[in-house]
């Protein structure tokens, strides 16, 4: 059969369901207006819906968050939403100590109190690092999913996070069982599930950062129907090893969707608000598992204000003019390699931002796809690096935003049936048996960088690309055109990567 | 003026009822035309010929929805122009890339000379879209009976790009796996 028979078939659907679409099709919704905004930050939501189900869910116990230690950051702004169930405990962190609580009077510090504080939080700090995750499991991930997402930009800017979709794809496995399970352990790199859950708590014990410095805020969420009946035990699994709070409401109604989409805006700082605004809860939807990361950091060393100047950014839709940071960095290394050249910026409290240029001819995209960003980001590779240069960066002040549907591309990596209702097994969380399939996987995102800090990417170029500079030289390195920017963690794990072929 | 009135102007053998029915739904039916045809000059022939197709088929036809029932004589005439077309002029349109998202659910198995029973499939597809939930009929109608763009289908409707792609997608996929169902691909 051509696709032109199904057309031609398509001429003899019922006049009704045509003048129906039809009257769709005269709405004119006016699109949400951008917000202005000037903080730096990268944030990350991801949203998977399954559709079909229902029943009656009893609540968890409900936290009370005033139970909390005063001393002790109470990490997550109370969910004030009448449809909270259950509201998630977050690994207590504590704050970094401030020289003011250790201030008499007088304006004298105690010193040796304020050390000995710091060596306490410094040690808790450390602590948490040392838990992380088996670099083999994630990074396995980290390059199947980035070749995959990247391998089709068409052009345009797309920043993903795979600490998001990982956390979220393992809540996924929690609430499916069978087939449907092994096919996402498999893309997740872990034999079992008790397996996955540990590699999660280290990846969020190891990212979660609130400690008034720095912030990298993880949160998770599930949304239920009221109508219909999950099992606890898996609930109670998403609770305490996935900390995701608990929601139930009406699906299809119009509250519960804007409650859904407050979450998701409260933990991402507003930033997306209009991709979350395009996500809803249908009446189809049996549940919604909902993931979100939220980063703030400083630069170790700020870019001068009044060095910030216009100039043209060379992007794949053709020249832009956009504001270029610019700063002297001493004793940083430089990295040369056949296609491309690299440096990175650090966040203060750990943590960089690496800028990766490709040489004249090649993209950003075609780096990802050879393999040069893992040899960038485990340090192996790269042929030339150069400890004793002067590193001139140009760098643009961008903010880049993507949404994507990853349907697909998570299909074509293995993990087929939960999209089939004849196949998806979501026993686990579902009390009573009925068809259901995953129905979307959107992930939006979104990355800014000023001069104080935060978030994104940026490269740089070299006069003499993919050559040797002397030591000792000074070296240009202008990210003015398509570039790649990866932000790891402490531990280096790869939290977010982007790549920004337009800054308009 | 009323559908109703229109009807009965092309009843009474009265010429207004092309005046009416171009005032009423003229740009509507040069939309469907040129998702169809990317081409102006095309589209205008289209739907000249869509008011001269009507007249001589109301009557015997009273129909209750006019709109739908210009639109499948529009589209009709379109298609066919755009089949008389050579290779060279034949892209561009929404409705070349709709023809490219339908590949896979009409020839699985990558063979699209295999027959096919018309009068079966439009059964099959009828009650396939009838199946569909209400907004994702209307969705799937949009693309693949208007030749909506996907942009165009997620501003009318204030959904994101991608969710519009997903939802088609999908659909595709259901669609794809009741014609094997049907035992028609």
């Amino acid at each position: 059969m051509k696709p032109e028979d199904i057309i031609d078939a398509m001429n003899s659907i019922d006049n009704n369901a045509v003048f129906e679409a039809q009257e769709m099709r005269k709405q004119k919704k006016k699109g949400k207006s951008w917000i202005k905004w000037v903080a730096v930050a990268a944030c990350f939501c991801l949203v998977i819906g399954a559709v079909l189900g229902h029943f009656h869910f009893k609540p968890s116990n409900v936290t009370d968050p005033t139970t909390q230690p005063s001393t002790l950051i109470q990490n997550i702004p109370p969910v004030k939403n009448p449809f909270a169930i259950s509201n998630a405990v977050y690994p207590d962190m504590l704050k970094i100590p401030s020289e003011a609580d250790f201030t008499d009077e007088n304006g004298n510090v105690d010193w040796v109190a304020y050390s000995d504080a710091f060596s306490i939080w410094s040690k808790e700090c450390n602590a948490r690092k040392n838990n992380s995750v088996s670099a083999a499991n994630y990074s396995n991930f980290f390059n199947t999913t980035t070749k995959k997402f990247f391998a089709d930009t068409k052009g345009e800017n797309l920043v993903y996070s795979p600490v998001n979709v990982y956390l979220a794809l393992c809540m996924l496995a929690e609430s499916t069982g069978g087939q449907s399970r092994q096919q996402i352990l498999d893309l997740l790199g872990a034999g079992s599930v008790e397996e996955l859950r540990s590699n999660a708590n280290k990846l969020w014990m190891s990212n979660y950062a609130n400690d008034g410095v720095k912030t990298n805020i993880l949160a998770n969420s599930v949304w239920l129907s009221d109508s219909l009946k999950y099992n606890k035990p898996t609930l109670d699994i998403l609770a305490n090893n996935y900390y995701a709070s608990s929601f139930s409401g009406a699906m299809g109604s119009p509250d519960y969707t804007k409650a859904l989409q407050n979450w998701l805006n409260e933990q991402t700082g507003g930033l997306l608000e209009e991709q979350s605004g395009a996500i809803e809860l249908s009446p189809d939807t049996l549940f919604s598992l909902a993931s979100t990361v939220y980063f703030n950091g400083r630069w170790e060393s700020e870019f001068p204000e009044h060095l910030t100047k216009a100039d043209t950014f060379h992007a794949v839709k053709g020249s832009q003019t956009i504001d270029f940071m610019y700063q002297r960095l001493d004793g940083k290394p430089f990295y040369t390699d056949d296609n491309y050249s690299a440096t990175y910026l650090d966040f203060q409290n750990g943590g960089k931002m690496w800028l990766i240029l490709p040489d004249a001819g090649n993209s950003p995209e075609s780096l990802i796809q050879n393999g040069s960003i893992n040899s960038i980001l485990n340090g192996s590779t790269p042929k030339n690096k150069q400890n004793n240069v002067l590193i001139n960066v140009f760098m643009p002040k961008f903010d880049v935003v993507s949404s994507i549907n990853l349907n697909e591309y998570i299909e074509a990596l293995g993990v087929k049936d939960v999209f089939y209702s004849t196949k998806a097994d979501f026993s686990p969380i579902l009390a009573e048996s009925r068809p259901a399939y995953v129905s979307e996987i959107n992930h939006s995102a979104r990355v800014t960088v000023d001069e104080k800090g935060c978030t994104a990417a940026a490269f740089t170029v070299i006069a003499a690309e993919g050559v040797m500079v002397p030591e000792g030289q000074e070296i240009y390195f202008r990210l003015d055109r398509p570039f790649l920017f990866v932000i790891t963690s402490d531990d280096s794990t790869p939290l977010f990567v982007g790549v920004v072929n337009n800054v308009e | 003026m009323e559908d109703s009135k229109i009807v009965e102007l092309y009843w009474q053998r009265n010429e207004s009822a092309i005046s009416a029915t171009q005032e009423k739904y003229g740009k509507y039916l040069s939309k469907i035309a040129y998702n169809i045809l990317d081409d102006v000059e095309d589209s205008r022939e289209s739907v000249s010929d869509t008011y001269l197709r009507a007249w001589y088929s109301i009557p015997p036809h009273k129909p209750v929805h006019l709109s739908a029932f210009l639109a499948k004589i529009t589209r009709q005439i379109s298609i066919d122009i755009y089949r008389k077309r050579t290779s060279k002029k034949r892209s561009g349109s929404e409705y070349a890339l709709s023809l490219e998202e339908l590949f896979d659910c009409a020839s699985p198995d990558g063979n699209p000379e295999k027959e096919i029973d018309a009068t079966e499939l439009s059964k099959a597809i009828s009650s396939f879209v009838s199946s569909l939930p209400r907004e994702t009929a209307n969705i799937f109608i949009c693309r693949y009976f208007y030749f909506d763009s996907i942009r165009g289908i997620a501003t009318y409707t204030g959904s994101s790009e991608s969710k519009i792609k997903s939802i088609l997608y999908r659909t595709r996929l259901e669609l794809k796996n009741y014609l094997e169902k049907e035992e028609l691909i």
